[in-house]
């Protein structure tokens, strides 16, 4: 990306307090690659024109800025992800220039004083100061990326043409039994992810773990055979009273999956008490795939707690 | 014996200090104390907490929270001050609603304004179990040391002066080191660790010595491209791998 930014959050800390910011804007028509996207920061995506602001006096020379770059969905499952700013990029909506989790702040631009403008000197003092009350904050850690990117090939084929993730990636990011009737092209792919996407998972173990690609999904055939999408409550709800189900088929496979989407750290030491195990967690869990496709205990929550 | 106690329990007081916030404390000046209190007061201030420490005499309390009976203990900073409140105050107490004994009020703050002043006023009423001595207020005033910023940089060179330069005109009180000698001691010693990055190919630090940087518990603004690289090598959640 360049000097600028877009999309702020300006209700933010780091726009308000101590200091109040307040950037001039520059308005520009959207570009070929906002369109029919959406982020956090745009949730019902762009209109036709859009807000630039200079966090540097202008653009680097003979050099770029990094973004972080959720297309829609890489980390914006993680909870209490504070999604800032977006960046002038190549790629769609949700490339991050601003963002925080847990005691991590990301500042996409340069902090010279020579680079900032006075805006964005004001703002980065504040995000100094506002991370300075984020010592007890919860970071999430990152175990695998997002079932996101499978269906990223997609959307770049469609943006662009671009074939290779859907030939070549795909296959070496999903275990071979859950693509066995996956075909290589655009289309089939479209149709892998309509069948599959809500059912996939990775994670820790090794079996999901691969050197080229990080991350290797599996379909989760159990999910998709009792048609419970791995992310939802409902369904983990669902596996919650079957596991107490007089059928031990059905326990099995409930007590499975149970296993499988909580996290371990807040796991009972079996299932035998899966109602009541829900009944005290239920305000207290959400699911992230990038924690590795658990139902996890929110950081809000436990932070909430210990500070009173 | 009295004094005995008092000197047990300020040396109590002052050993759990000791592993407290990274932030400097700078004691505060207490201003309208009667002689006749039953009780010591002393006060401390970082950036992000005001800290009244009381030791009540035995058989006197003050109130936590409206009980019908005395006036609650209360903290109010200065409207045109520098440091706002963030938060509601934190007070022991026990069963009754009373605090006794030893206790430390804790009210978050957060600055609002330029300034290094602050002034607080100290609301309460001290009772015994038969009578309540008339409601009080002290005035807490003093100096708020600047928040601690390590500065994480390729070098200490003019790109990083001038960057730690800003932060001290800023009122920030600035220690710099270089990702090949920073520690994990040294980060954690102060409020924010900032890990300077230069552009995408003047960065002139190894991915290898990103990799290395210490865990703190102290929280981290990444910068640009080092930060990108620093946040993927903690397991941040935060990249999804890609950039």
């Amino acid at each position: 990306m360049n000097h600028q930014g877009h999309g702020l959050a300006l209700e933010h800390p780091v726009f308000n307090t101590p200091n109040h910011v307040r950037f001039p804007s520059t308005t520009a028509p959207r570009t070929r690659q906002y369109e029919g996207y959406t982020s956090p920061l745009y949730p019902d995506g762009m209109g036709e024109t859009y807000e630039l602001v200079d966090f540097e006096v202008d653009a680097p020379e003979d050099s770029w800025n990094p973004t972080l770059v959720s297309h829609e969905g890489f980390f914006t499952d993680v909870p209490g992800f504070e999604n800032i700013a977006e960046a002038c990029s190549a790629k769609m909506l949700g490339s991050l220039s601003l963002a925080r989790q847990g005691r991590w702040f990301y500042w996409g631009y340069s902090i010279d004083p020579e680079r900032l403008t006075d805006p964005a000197e004001d703002a980065f003092e504040n995000t100094i100061r506002y991370m300075a009350r984020q010592r007890d904050a919860l970071t999430v850690p990152f175990v695998c990326k997002t079932r996101r990117t499978l269906w990223v090939y997609l959307a770049l084929n469609e943006e662009t043409g671009y074939l290779r993730g859907i030939e070549e990636h795909f296959l070496g990011s999903v275990k071979p039994e859950s693509r066995a009737d996956y075909e290589p092209t655009p289309e089939g792919l479209r149709a892998w992810l309509d069948a599959n996407q809500a059912y996939v998972f990775s994670g820790k173990d090794e079996s999901h773990r691969g050197d080229r690609y990080g991350t290797i999904f599996e379909v989760d055939q159990d999910a998709k055979r009792l048609g419970t999408p791995n992310a939802e409550r409902a369904s983990l709800e669902r596996w919650i009273a079957m596991s107490s189900s007089g059928d031990a088929d059905e326990r099995a496979v409930a007590r499975r999956l149970l296993t499988r989407y909580v996290d371990a750290a807040i796991a009972p030491p079996d299932w035998d008490g899966a109602a009541e195990w829900y009944a005290t967690m239920r305000e207290r869990i959400v699911f992230c795939d990038s924690a590795g496709f658990v139902w996890l205990e929110d950081p809000r929550v436990l932070e909430r707690e210990a500070r009173g | 014996m009295r004094s005995i106690v008092r000197t047990f329990v300020a040396l109590l007081l002052a050993l759990a200090l000791l592993p407290g916030p990274a932030s400097a404390q700078g004691s505060l000046e207490i201003v309208g104390l009667p002689a006749s209190a039953p009780f010591t007061i002393s006060a401390s201030v970082t950036e992000l907490e005001l800290t009244i420490d009381v030791e009540l005499e035995s058989e006197w309390h003050m109130y936590a929270y409206d009980v019908g009976g005395g006036r609650p203990v209360g903290v109010e900073l200065a409207e045109d001050g520098a440091f706002a409140a963030a938060g509601r105050l934190r007070t022991p107490f026990d069963a009754h609603g009373q605090i006794l004994g030893a206790a430390r009020f804790v009210l978050p703050i957060q600055r609002v304004g330029r300034g290094t002043s602050i002034t607080a006023t100290l609301s309460y009423q001290v009772c015994d179990p038969l009578m309540c001595l008339p409601p009080q207020q002290l005035t807490i005033r003093g100096e708020v040391p600047p928040l601690r910023v390590l500065l994480v940089a390729a070098d200490k060179g003019e790109r990083t002066a001038r960057i730690a330069d800003w932060m001290r005109a800023r009122q920030l009180s600035v220690d710099v080191a270089t990702y090949a000698d920073v520690t994990a001691e040294r980060c954690d010693a102060h409020d924010v660790v900032v890990a300077d990055s230069d552009y995408f190919g003047r960065h002139r630090v190894s991915t290898e010595l990103v990799r290395a940087f210490p865990r703190t518990a102290t929280p981290i603004v990444a910068v640009g491209f080092l930060g990108t690289e620093l946040v993927q090598g903690q397991d941040v959640a935060m990249t999804s791998g890609y950039i």
